[in-house]
């Protein structure tokens, strides 16, 4: 891991520049451009609330601001584990044919991937007012819980980042397995809702105590419950220990085999 | 121009390199089957061993130039990676003091969807040059490339072969490289580009740049570098004075002079 920090410290300039390659690429080509970032996530809340709050009637008090505390991180995870999962092949040209090194890539999604999860923040802010959500003092804790999370995906990135050269199948094992992960996060249902029987299959899941925070400091303005910070924490550091390792086992055989 | 050092530029002591891979049948291998062999103990195909170099040994001072000769499959795109720092030896060390630039094949370290002007940026920036050091030599890079402003906007992958090189070209003679890496590519482009770099290449190396070129062209080489090494099957098979390991090369294999 401190090789890693290292790695990317020597090559910040690098990475700054890539990764505002990276976002402007991604707005510039979209028909609408920039409007696209907020009218894209606007159009999705107003589809799930009127499916599960209108049509399915999840009873949750202002559903559109409890779905939102908990869609916005969750989009930033979905995307941006998926964008890394790729990264590293797309990075082909670079890292195959220049002294690229491969843990830039995944780390370049994952700055992106920030940056458009942060533009989306005052949007989340502007739809919690509008529901009255009691905005106070515990947003405080935000940047908290987006530190927490960027090293969670990060260090998930850079493992499916790596495996997918060796294995051509992780991308596809990733789309497969991020729309279960889903269902199994309270991001669409309060957690209050689930069986009792059934809770384990939450607290088994990294994400629901990363997601949890959230709805608490954005949702109920409290602070979180300190039982998630603890494990998002704990989850966060075994996660990039896991993408380090993954990719220094490989890293030597990656310019080869892409 | 970067200062002439002292000791060599670059010293290699008994480098070897093996590719190694596991052949399997349905080409290649998915995480679903290697999870599947592990908790099945079902046998993997044994490993395939390429020795690509062995126990290889020089050393370049500044200002020298070295050319890297053999038949295809020799080593010498091996080792032109390992000196890039691309591929890591099995065993043995290189030592490169300052900074190198490539040129590796067509157009090589480009990213085909992004364009000449964004390629040669992230060229420089690979390479340790800071953003702000490259934008003071830009234009500089782009008239020495002689692509026009449209060229340089358009993607790399409707680049013809010779603008591709002209550009990679550019971007690595204005690095201010204490090695420079080539292969191959100097024989693309029409002649009055040849001359422009070969120009280019001594003013370098009357700075103090070595020179390290892989090449069939033996005219060439007689021309520019005063020793060679000759790479058969990964082995050192001679090195010296470049006429001598030449007349050598070229009494066995019955070529006839280019």
């Amino acid at each position: 891991m401190i090789g890693l920090a290292g790695e990317y410290l020597e090559r910040r300039r690098l990475v700054w520049v890539l990764a505002q390659r990276e976002l402007i690429a991604r707005y510039r080509g979209t028909a609408l451009g920039f409007l696209w970032t907020f009218l894209h996530p606007l159009l999705l809340l107003l589809v799930y609330s009127l499916v599960f709050g209108t049509f399915v009637r999840i009873e949750v008090e202002h559903y559109p601001a409890f779905l939102f505390a908990g869609l916005l991180p969750w989009w930033w995870f979905a995307k941006t584990l998926a964008v890394s999962s790729t990264s590293l092949l797309a990075d082909a040209p670079w890292i195959r044919q220049a002294a690229f090194p491969a843990s830039i890539s995944p780390l370049v999604a994952n700055l992106a991937g920030a940056v458009d999860f942060l533009l989306g923040v005052p949007l989340l802010i502007g739809v919690l007012a509008w529901q009255g959500a009691p905005l106070g003092v515990h947003l405080l804790w935000l940047p908290l819980l987006v530190l927490l999370q960027f090293v969670f995906t990060l260090g998930l990135g850079l493992a499916a980042g790596a495996l997918s050269v060796r294995f051509r199948d992780t991308v596809q094992l990733i789309q497969a397995l991020t729309p279960i992960l889903f269902f199994l996060t309270p991001v669409i249902y309060p957690p209050s809702q689930v069986p009792a029987r059934f809770e384990w299959l939450l607290e088994l899941n990294p994400l629901t105590h990363l997601i949890r925070p959230y709805q608490a400091v954005l949702y109920e303005g409290q602070a979180p419950a300190l039982w998630d910070l603890g494990l998002a924490t704990a989850a966060a550091l075994v996660a990039l220990a896991i993408g380090a390792v993954t990719l220094d086992r490989l890293r030597d055989r990656i310019p080869e085999e892409l | 121009m970067s200062s002439p050092a002292l000791g060599p530029i670059v010293s290699v002591e008994g480098v070897s390199k093996t590719f190694r891979y596991r052949p399997y049948a349905r080409g290649s291998l998915t995480l679903k089957s290697a999870l599947l062999d592990l908790v099945l103990f079902r046998p993997r195909p044994p490993k395939v061993e390429t020795a690509a170099l062995s126990e290889l040994s020089f050393e370049v001072a500044p200002g020298e130039a070295l050319a890297v000769l053999g038949k295809n499959g020799a080593g010498k795109s091996t080792l032109l990676r390992i000196l890039a720092g691309i591929y890591r030896p099995d065993s043995g060390s290189v030592s490169v003091q300052g900074r190198r630039a490539l040129l590796l094949e067509l157009g090589a370290g480009f990213h085909p969807e992004l364009s000449g002007r964004e390629n040669a940026r992230i060229s420089a920036l690979v390479a340790g040059l800071s953003d702000s050091e490259f934008q003071a030599r830009a234009e500089e890079v782009f008239a020495f490339a002689e692509l026009s402003e449209e060229q340089l906007d358009a993607p790399v992958r409707t680049y013809s072969s010779g603008m591709a090189v002209r550009l990679g070209f550019a971007v690595a003679a204005h690095l201010d490289p204490a090695l420079l890496i080539v292969d191959e590519v100097l024989a693309v482009g029409d002649v009055a580009f040849q001359a422009k770099c070969r120009e280019r290449i001594s003013a370098l190396r009357e700075g103090g740049t070595a020179l390290i070129l892989a090449s069939h062209a033996y005219g060439e080489v007689r021309e520019t570098c005063s020793r060679a090494l000759w790479l058969e099957g990964g082995r050192l098979r001679q090195s010296g004075p470049t006429a001598e390991v030449l007349d050598a090369l070229e009494a066995e294999s019955q070529v006839p002079t280019a």
